[in-house]
């Protein structure tokens, strides 16, 4: 006779702990496992598929519980060597920002401003700050978690950090649909009236919103134009958004590993900015077998399949959070 | 060093129910719980209440043999403690003593 939840049971078990098997996982599998064996004597077949059915929905139910009093727990865990940490963390991850803001927006500035304007007016320069955090967001994080944490973090930690990676992911993703395109735009405007230009000056496709980049480049292939590059940046700008989680999950994932893993992630980002803003970035949107999604979301793909593959190899009492320190 | 604020010793409406059934009945499984509670327990999340109660010390539970000739994992078998009977005995004379004057 088949087991029911014996496969799910398998699967779970690197990622829980001993006591989480024992007390929760396992009392669920044994009573399904019980239930369905009763309906199998009776030879009733489809009571045995319901009860499967059931029984795999109340395990999905009963780990979205666990979740949430895992985060109950960590909340009323939370001590003061888990603020230092997180302020170490922002402190560094800020520093991160300003540095990958500063290489982007100044060499603009410098390009497009400066030469219109002898080096006055440098509060312009505000204007591209969105545009600079699109990378700098995901790029500062990945930094601050790297340099910020110890080797050992609670479980608490943990959670408040891939916390912290969701909610820059969901600032990146409003700055990349609405405020970058609208800074862009405004930045753009200041210097044409500046160089003598009148009346309203068109929008490229950086600036447009996500969504008026996603009509445009369709609009585009249906009267017939080659609109690869309009579908890989409006990709890419998903991509972006979603970057802060990628590189955070990343940095997570490395943080306790050895020198080498850390200097990886320093070239990583090195790679990420050069696949961003050229070269291997452009030369893949050129190749049209490639879907243009791929291309756009490959450098996030990767991370965080480095990260899986890092997170799978940890011992498992480490993936269950056996790493709280010891108070 | 961390600072642990001392846990009162709280009973939930649903672990009352649960010391209640047990107390009733002496030992359950969880889906047993779950089908006498008239669905005020539900399946998956009966076994996180349970986990918590045996962490507070109100029940206590063991596993039975595994199933002969079919396979299978041991179900688990849970039964209230004296701490747990106690403490279902003084939130019900708590709810008998001040349910009156609060109706008043």
């Amino acid at each position: 006779m088949t087991r029911p939840g014996m496969r799910l049971r398998a699967r779970l078990a690197p990622w829980c702990s001993e006591k989480m098997l024992r007390q929760r996982i396992d009392p669920a599998i044994a009573d399904l496992q019980a239930e369905y064996r009763e309906a199998a004597r009776e030879g009733r077949t489809w009571k045995a598929r319901w009860t499967w059915l059931r029984g795999h929905a109340a395990i999905a139910k009963l780990l979205a519980a666990c979740l949430w009093d895992r985060l109950l727990l960590a909340v009323d865990a939370w001590n003061e060597e888990d603020s230092f940490a997180i302020a170490r963390v922002m402190g560094f991850a800020v520093a991160g920002m300003v540095a990958a803001i500063l290489l982007q927006a100044l060499p603009v500035y410098s390009k497009y401003a400066a030469p219109l304007l002898d080096g006055q007016q440098l509060w312009l320069v505000l204007y591209l700050l969105p545009f600079g955090l699109c990378l700098a967001l995901p790029v500062g994080l990945m930094f601050g978690i790297l340099c910020g944490l110890r080797s050992t973090i609670s479980r608490q930690l943990t959670i408040a950090i891939v916390a912290v990676t969701l909610a820059a992911s969901a600032v990146s993703l409003v700055n990349v649909t609405w405020i970058t395109p609208v800074a862009n735009q405004t930045f753009r405007r200041e210097l044409f009236h500046r160089a003598g230009g009148v009346g309203p000056l068109a929008r490229g496709t950086n600036e447009l919103t996500l969504f008026e980049a996603r009509r445009h480049y369709l609009s585009l292939e249906s009267r017939g134009y080659r609109a690869r590059r309009a579908a890989v940046g409006y990709y890419h700008r998903w991509a972006l958004g979603f970057a802060p989680l990628a590189l955070g999950c990343f940095a997570l994932s490395v943080r306790t590993r050895r020198l080498r893993w850390k200097l990886a992630a320093a070239a990583g980002t090195v790679a990420l900015f050069a696949y961003y803003f050229g070269g291997p970035g452009d030369l893949a949107a050129s190749l049209a077998i490639i879907p243009a999604p791929l291309i756009a979301w490959l450098p996030n793909l990767l991370f965080m399949a480095a990260a899986a593959r890092n997170f799978l190899r940890m011992p498992s009492r480490a993936v269950a959070g056996g790493q709280s320190r010891s108070r | 060093m961390a600072r642990r604020r001392p846990r009162p010793l709280t009973l939930s409406p649903k672990e009352s129910l649960i010391l209640e059934l047990l107390v009733r009945e002496n030992e359950m499984y969880g889906l047993q719980l779950v089908t006498a509670s008239r669905r005020r327990l539900k399946r998956g999340t009966v076994y996180v209440t349970l986990g918590r109660m045996e962490d507070k010390g109100f029940i206590t539970s063991q596993l039975e043999d595994p199933p002969p000739d079919e396979g299978g994992m041991p179900r688990r078998l849970y039964q209230a403690t004296a701490l747990g009977r106690r403490i279902l005995s003084l939130y019900a004379s708590a709810d008998r003593a001040l349910v009156p004057e609060f109706v008043r």
